[in-house]
């Protein structure tokens, strides 16, 4: 049972407003607890959010609910509360305009070039026209003579030339497409598309509610004289706004303001639907005229967007998949209108955007990718199609084949991008800083991959890379990484610009680090970009890099046990490197540096040993082995064969092997422990065993684990070991 | 700016093209295409086949997609989450309206009749209502319904 009985009964009981508010707030709770449920499984199967959102919606509705338990249904959705959600719904897309028409940045239509005007436009012509095609044959089955061919036609070129811009753009952010060629024009071409379909949608309300094209001429002349007055005087009051509110204070926004600016939003979106064109039309240009790249602009789309995207669209959803009726196509010819309907949107979006930017000089690859960006529909499409059945212009068995195109047009495109634009080609990782790109010749023997979490505090973490670096000298390589982990979806801080300029924020808080770091730093790299998957995006750049040994700070976990929590476990798990985990307790390497490494016979000792003895090498740091098994014949020739230029002793036999270590990590600078079952870090082992040494080890801790694949880390100092002496630092 | 003059041609040709198209199109479909009647709503019909099933006149409740129809045939005093039943496509009766003849038929459970039957309704629309026949199970019946106030 989906709700306990006891809960419903409940909101039964009560009669009036008081029983209405009650069944009001258990459906919310459900639709966003459902729709975040169905969102974040989306996001599993690397499909975007609003995917998920939307089948919550669906499967809330008639078309599942309500067949397989329409007495629940009846009693979650009863007909008397559904006026009260739309209410919501209705507010919430207001809202939710406003938002993208203040993520809409004119500069996007600038100097693109031929071939973004090219595309822009045949992708909204191209589909307008085969939608308009499409109502010669579905009029007479699927409308009815009440609405008039015109506006059947207006509607359904609307409905099909729609891109959701929001969508796209999280894609291209997201595989770090944003600022190739490619993705500019996508983006052109998708804000474009935003702009045409909204006035379009605006022109054909004006139709529909008046009844011909001529009948809407004072409408369209209304909107017009509207728009323009936006885009001078209201462009002026807000910027004028947006003066006063950063020159007092600190140009954050005072609720004051927020209250002044949502009066605003309210204002426009009821001017234009006196006029005759939607309210959402009135929001998001309120949105759109708003001054862009101010600090204020930031601060008031994320006072906005939370409520609006987690509380309000949500119910949208719902609402909509309370109207989506699947039991309406209950026939072959139905479903076959319903193919066309996908067939003929895609041949409009993905064969107009990927013929006309072939035309215009983009290979086919780019070209095809453009195409089925653009064929990305989502949110867009349902409102505009909740508009078109509210209106009457279309059928509810219409409406549900349009939705099944959303759906099917913004669920193909994550994997048909990822064929035509496979992420290890040319997703973030495969993109090189430009500096970098010019040393490629310069070949590196050693390269570190230090992660870096956050730049400001993790001086120790780089300065124990070079410490590890330093035996390869010229030839070692740093590459110290900060990956800027998106925001959600429709957040402010997710639109490409505003992701470029926390990356850009993140570079210089690198280059700081770097600069503070003091010593020998030509070797260090450092480069930042945007990332969806942090330690997926960290694996692959390690493997792109060709990395030795990727270097993670450690922070325990807030709601977490797991010592080795958040992403170092995954990053331990499917790195195709070595790795260390480094636990800092104010480590400085140095001369007579004192280094504990236990040893239970296992590859990730060996690892241990092999980085303790680097530091040995470079530092003249002291080794002390501690032996919880004797050690092997190999790693007994490997202390021979360093025995001579590194201090190392070996323990006796452990008795109690972890309280021996802990013991030994109170007169030691640095533990450098294999991954091991014994000391409780092996992944089966968890809860208190698993902290158990890094709580109780009294110096700093570096815990290792070996790849099969990964070279041996004292290969190139045996390889140069006569230059190598010569060169050790004091 | 300076406008790329092969933009321009380019952009006023496509601005042409998608006018005149439309136009075409729509003149074209506005001459010779006919919708149906808006038919969908609520219908109190009487038939001799339905009276022993309901204590009063039963609705015939027709969801209309264009041609297509769903509909069921229930109490008047039904709840209203059974009244939208058809229209949200989830009726017992499907069928289709063409040229103002109503056809619908399925298997369903009438009023307080016991057992799913095999029920047709053939009827022709007209302003006040409609007229036609009831076909439940073999037995078929002359049917008039009058259109509720409340459309769908």
């Amino acid at each position: 049972m989906f709700l306990p009985n006891f809960v419903l009964a409940a909101a039964a009981a009560p009669s009036g407003d008081a029983h209405i508010v009650m069944l009001l707030l258990i459906e919310i709770g459900v639709i966003i607890a459902f729709s975040r449920l169905m969102g974040l499984l989306f996001k599993k199967l690397s499909q975007p959010l609003v995917i998920g959102e939307i089948v919550a919606g669906i499967l809330l509705g008639p078309s599942f609910l309500g067949l397989i338990a329409p007495d629940l249904s009846a009693q979650l959705f009863p007909p008397e509360t559904l006026p009260y959600l739309n209410v919501l719904a209705q507010i919430g897309l207001v809202f939710f305009m406003f938002l993208v028409g203040l993520e809409f940045n004119a500069d996007h239509l600038k100097g693109k070039g031929h071939a973004a005007v090219v595309v822009s436009h045949v992708s909204i012509i191209a589909p307008f026209f085969l939608g308009a095609l499409l109502a010669l044959y579905l009029y007479e089955p699927l409308s009815t003579n009440a609405v008039p061919f015109t506006s059947f036609a207006l509607f359904m070129g609307a409905a099909m030339s729609v891109t959701a811009f929001p969508v796209l753009a999280r894609i291209l952010t997201e595989r770090n497409l944003h600022k190739t060629y490619l993705g500019a024009i996508a983006i052109t071409c998708a804000a474009v598309d935003d702009v045409t379909a909204w006035c379009l949608l605006a022109f054909v309300i004006s139709v529909v509610r008046s009844g011909d094209l001529l009948g809407a001429v004072p409408t369209t002349l209304l909107a017009i004289v509207y728009i323009g007055f936006m885009l001078t005087v209201g462009r002026l009051l807000l910027v004028r706004l947006a003066d006063f509110v950063e020159k007092s204070g600190s140009g954050r926004l005072s609720q004051v303001w927020v209250a002044v600016i949502f009066i605003g939003v309210i204002t426009s979106a009821t001017i234009t639907e006196v006029i005759g064109i939607h309210n959402i039309f009135g929001a998001f240009l309120f949105g759109a005229v708003m001054p862009q790249r101010r600090v204020f602009v930031r601060d008031l789309a994320e006072k906005t967007e939370d409520f609006t995207v987690v509380f309000l669209l949500p119910i949208f959803f719902a609402y909509t998949g309370l109207r989506t009726q699947f039991g309406l196509l209950n026939n072959q010819a139905l479903w076959l209108d319903c193919a066309l309907i996908i067939v003929a949107a895609t041949i409009g979006k993905f064969g107009g955007s990927t013929i006309s930017a072939k035309l215009s000089g983009l290979e086919w690859r780019d070209a095809s990718a453009l195409g089925v960006l653009m064929n990305t529909r989502g949110l867009m499409e349902l409102i505009i199609l909740n508009i078109g059945l509210d209106l009457g212009v279309i059928s509810p068995a219409l409406f549900a084949m349009m939705v099944i195109m959303a759906l099917v047009t913004t669920f193909a495109t994550t994997p048909i991008l990822e064929w035509i634009y496979p992420t290890h080609r040319f997703g973030p990782t495969a993109e090189l800083p430009e500096e970098q790109a010019g040393e490629a010749e310069a070949a590196t023997t050693y390269d570190i991959l230090v992660p870096m979490a956050n730049p400001d505090s993790q001086m120790g973490l780089l300065r124990l890379a070079l410490a590890l670096a330093t035996p390869d000298r010229e030839q070692a390589r740093i590459h110290a990484v900060n990956l800027v982990r998106l925001g959600d979806e429709y957040s402010f801080d997710s639109l490409p610009e505003q992701a470029e300029q926390l990356v850009a924020q993140s570079q210089t808080r690198l280059d700081a680090l770097v600069a503070k770091a003091g010593g020998d730093t030509r070797h260090i790299r450092t480069f930042s970009q945007v990332s969806d998957d942090v330690s997926a995006d960290l694996c692959r750049i390690a493997q792109a890099r060709d990395a030795d040994l990727v270097l993670l700070g450690w922070h325990r976990p807030t709601f977490s046990q797991d010592l080795l929590g958040g992403n170092v476990r995954p990053i331990l798990e499917s790195a195709a490197a070595d790795v260390a985990v480094f636990i800092d307790r104010g480590l400085n390497v140095g001369h007579g540096t004192r280094i504990v490494v236990p040893y239970s016979g296992t590859v990730h000792d060996r690892l241990a040993l092999e980085l303790a003895l680097r530091l040995g090498i470079s530092h003249r740091a002291q080794i002390k082995i501690l032996q919880a098994t004797v050690l092997s014949r190999e790693t007994r020739d490997l202390v021979a064969l360093f025995q001579e230029r590194v201090s190392i002793e070996v323990s006796a036999i452990l008795d109690e092997p972890l309280t021996n270590i802990v013991e030994a990590s109170r007169n030691a600078d640095l533990l450098v422990v294999g991954s091991t079952p014994q000391w409780g870090i092996e992944r089966q082992i968890f809860g208190q065993l698993t902290d158990e040494l890094a709580t109780r080890c009294q110096s700093s801790l570096l815990i290792v684990k070996h790849h099969k694949t990964a070279t041996p880390h004292i290969e190139t100092l045996l390889a140069t070991k006569p230059q190598l002496v010569g060169a050790q630092t004091p | 700016m300076k406008a790329n003059p092969k933009t321009v041609v380019l952009y006023l040709g496509m601005v042409g093209f998608i006018v005149l198209s439309f136009s075409l199109i729509t003149s074209y479909g506005a001459r010779t295409l006919r919708a149906p009647d808006a038919v969908g709503g609520q219908y109190v019909i009487e038939s001799a086949l339905v009276a022993g099933c309901f204590a009063q006149p039963p609705l015939l409740v027709v969801g209309q997609s264009g041609s297509y129809l769903n509909a069921d045939i229930v109490a008047s005093d039904a709840k209203k989450n059974v009244l939208t039943r058809a229209l949200k496509g989830n009726g017992a009766l499907n069928g289709q309206v063409i040229s103002g003849k109503l056809a619908v038929a399925g298997s369903a459970k009438l009023g307080t009749c016991p057992d799913k039957k095999t029920v047709t309704v053939d009827a022709v629309i007209n302003p006040e209502g409609l007229r036609g026949q009831l076909k439940v199970g073999s037995e078929v019946s002359p049917l008039t319904g009058k259109l509720k106030a409340e459309k769908s």
